[in-house]
């Protein structure tokens, strides 16, 4: 994909407008996701070919309603189209999509872009969704009023990009490839600009509509239902349940599967390797810590196909709504909700979901408190945990003690973090209160191909997390946990005589008051690189080895005979708030744009994980 | 909206207009200011954002839902556009209250029958 001879073409947009889907259209899997350097807004760029053999490259700029930023997504946007981005190029033409339904409001935005002079194609999106509305445009009026060229499409049928294709060179006819062009210059308007475009899209709109639609009746029957007082609420819980369920039961076969295959490779590797260190790097240091990683991709597929869909269909901003108020109580707002939502898969994306916060703070406080949400990394060391000590004693029919457990271990997070928000929120992220002003969609069905490139764009981003920074990790643990070996008349468990032992036994003071032995101190080391870990890092510890089944299994066993119940629950409580895996903080680093936050972030999750475990301990110490 | 024939609503005159946050839900109103509240007080920013996401003088607005907790924020109509907005944002909005039409006769309008209008 060079860039020498490709067009440049930024694709702008109003929120909710289509944008994305148009992307998806153009670009097909010939699209990538990065970030711009500096800033920490995704961005997603693609790769097309035009009906006459023009090589374009495309930039899917994040949805705004103005050149006027509010957010640090609409800042970016500015910024590429007035040549103000670092390490982005001024665009050579714009293509802004247009949502037929809604002319009054996009065609603002579109002459507010006309004012840059760059050649311009609108695409008059959702075309399917106007006519089968009643409303109808004389494309050719609206081109003409605007002095642009106009196309009709239907992004998610993928209907009308012919015509774009074929109609983008004669715009970008004038356009040199890639030459050096002037930076646009652009004065930010003041409520009267805003006013006097404001007037003129309507008397365009007014123009080229040539019959008014009828309400959306479905959009409205549906909003009466999901923003019922009483069923609106109810059916988000019921989502929200439906969701969990489904990470947890339907991720099952693919986790074994996965499971299998690393078995099988661990096989393979002891079989054809010569016994020795290399070996056992890669059977018991790379192929296992990998694998316990790998192993919650289907969890994070799952969880993400949700959040996908709950997006597409327009359902996501109603919760948001419904959220707002919970929310408010915090000092936070209903576009919280999303990240927080994601960051039940992992803190990851919802850290990044944040950038659609449109106050600094609010999104500073959001990226924060988005490690306590209880991620699915977190699952393996509840799971092991609960399967050793909490005895499955049913409560009520169909809920035993250890779901119970496990459901408050949740909770506590959730509540913990709302906790959280509320200290930040009157203390380092101090501010008044910012508005909440979103427009809320017309429904849509949700396009399974947009769906799957977004899963399949996660699924990258996870893997190459594992591929890199959990591999390493898994290394570095091996090898502290390896060397040196034992003396020949060692009495104890290898990893005693080696420096993680050492390292282990130095920490054991700090954890000593907290019920922790030096074996969980040194498992707590690479539960930092990633928490999941942990439970590899258990067995190593207990000089156990096998698959990660096998692992379990007799951890559960051995757990019991060397823990103590408090020293359990400390355990557990710990894992709570449990200080952030590396990748979390170097996320949190990349979107805050300094060290200070990360620090701040693992500074007091460590301090309530500490503190948490201390209270649980001695007070489970003097109850049982 | 002369054509409703009621005298309060022949005379846009400031003391009928309502603040957006004070509207009664489902009852159909013209936004006639948009950056002013009931009071006096502008507000630039909130203004910009408010013509931005679609809120312009002359458009016919409503208040369709209102949040299950703590009544805010609400959802508001304008034309077709659906808005969610909390009341110390929509505050900034005053409209003119509309008579209750003739055709729309129950309390219980039925759901997305009611265009501008002719």
């Amino acid at each position: 994909m060079s860039t020498s001879a490709a067009v440049r073409l930024a694709l702008v947009g109003v929120p909710n407008c289509g944008k994305s889907a148009l992307f998806n259209a153009l670009t097909g899997s010939r699209q990538k996701t990065g970030n711009y350097p500096g800033v920490t807004v995704e961005r997603r760029w693609g790769h097309f070919i035009t009906r006459d053999g023009r090589h374009i490259d495309v930039v899917d700029l994040p949805g705004t309603y103005s050149l006027d930023p509010v957010s640090p997504d609409q800042q970016v946007t500015r910024d590429v189209l007035l040549g103000q981005q670092t390490g982005e190029h001024v665009p050579d033409a714009i293509l802004c999509v247009v949502d037929a339904t809604n002319l009054r409001v996009h065609l603002r935005f579109v002459l507010q872009l006309k004012q840059l002079n760059r050649p311009i194609v609108v695409a008059l999106n959702m075309m399917d969704l106007a006519r089968r509305h009643g409303i109808e445009i004389n494309v050719q009026r609206l081109s003409r009023e605007l002095g642009l060229t106009v196309v009709p499409t239907v992004a998610v049928r993928r209907s009308g990009l012919a015509e774009l294709l074929e109609r983008l060179p004669e715009e970008l006819g004038a356009v040199s490839c890639g030459a050096a062009v002037d930076a646009p210059a652009y004065q930010p308007p003041c409520a009267e600009d805003v006013r006097a475009l404001q007037h003129e899209a309507r008397r365009i709109a007014n123009a080229a509509v040539v019959r008014e639609g009828v309400a959306f009746r479905a959009t409205r029957l549906i909003d009466g239902v999901v923003l019922h007082r009483v069923a609106g609420p109810l059916i988000l819980l019921a989502l929200l349940f439906l969701m969990f369920q489904a990470v947890f039961a339907w991720a099952e076969t693919p986790m074994d599967w996965i499971d299998g295959a690393v078995i099988w490779l661990q096989g393979a590797a002891a079989a054809t390797l010569p016994e020795g260190w290399l070996a056992s790097l890669i059977a018991d240091g790379v192929l296992a810590g990998v694998g316990s990683v790998i192993i919650f991709l289907p969890q994070i597929l799952i969880l993400f196909a949700f959040v996908l869909i709950l997006e597409q269909s327009g359902y996501m901003a109603r919760a948001a709504f419904l959220m707002d108020r919970l929310m408010a109580g915090v000092g936070l707002n209903g576009r919280a909700f999303i990240p927080l939502l994601s960051s039940f898969a992992c803190a990851i994306p919802g850290i990044m979901a944040a950038r659609a916060i449109d106050t600094p703070r609010d999104r500073l406080t959001t990226i924060l408190i988005a490690p306590l949400m209880t991620c699915s990394a977190r699952l393996p060391v509840y799971t092991l945990i609960i399967a050793a000590f909490i005895p499955n004693t049913p409560i009520l029919p169909g809920v035993g003690l250890q779901g119970l457990v496990m459901f408050g271990l949740y909770l506590i997070g959730i509540v913990s973090a709302l906790i959280v928000a509320a200290v930040l929120k009157m203390t380092v992220t101090k501010g008044l209160p910012q508005p909440f002003l979103m427009e809320l969609p017309k429904y849509q069905l949700p396009v399974l191909r947009d769906i799957m490139l977004g899963l399949y764009d996660r699924a990258r981003i996870f893997l190459r997390r594992a591929g890199t920074i959990i591999l390493i990790s898994m290394i570095v643990l091996w090898t502290l946990a390896s060397f040196p070996p034992p003396p020949a008349d060692a009495t104890e468990a290898a990893i005693r005589y080696s420096f993680a032992g050492t390292i282990g036994r130095g920490l054991q003071y700090v954890f000593a008051p907290i019920g922790f032995t030096w074996e969980i101190a040194i498992a707590l080391i690479p539960g930092l690189a990633a928490r999941e870990v942990a439970v590899a890092a258990l067995g190593t510890v207990y000089a156990l080895s096998g698959s990660e089944d096998a692992i379990t299994e007799s951890l559960v066993a051995t757990l019991q005979g060397a823990w103590s119940l408090p020293t359990a629950l400390a355990f557990l409580a710990w894992y709570v708030f449990a200080p952030q895996c590396l990748s979390t903080l170097a996320v949190a680093r990349r979107e805050t744009n300094s060290w200070r936050w990360p620090l701040f972030m693992f500074g007091y999750l460590f301090v309530l994980a500490y503190v948490a475990a201390g209270v649980t301990y001695w007070s489970a110490r003097a109850l049982l | 909206m002369q054509s409703s024939g009621n005298p309060a609503s022949g005379n846009p005159a400031s003391e009928t207009l309502v603040s957006l946050a004070a509207l009664e839900r489902r009852r159909r109103a013209v936004v006639r200011a948009v950056g002013r509240a009931a009071d006096g007080t502008t507000n630039g920013i909130i203004e910009r954002r408010l013509l931005e996401i679609g809120f312009e003088e002359g458009r016919e607005t409503e208040v369709r839902h209102v949040s299950p907790i703590g009544d805010d924020p609400i959802a508001v109509r304008i034309d077709q556009l659906s808005i969610a907005i909390r009341r110390s944002e929509a505050a900034f909005v005053l409209v003119e209250v509309l008579a209750p039409s003739a055709s729309s006769g129950g309390s219980v309008a039925p759901d997305g029958t009611t265009g501008p209008a002719r």
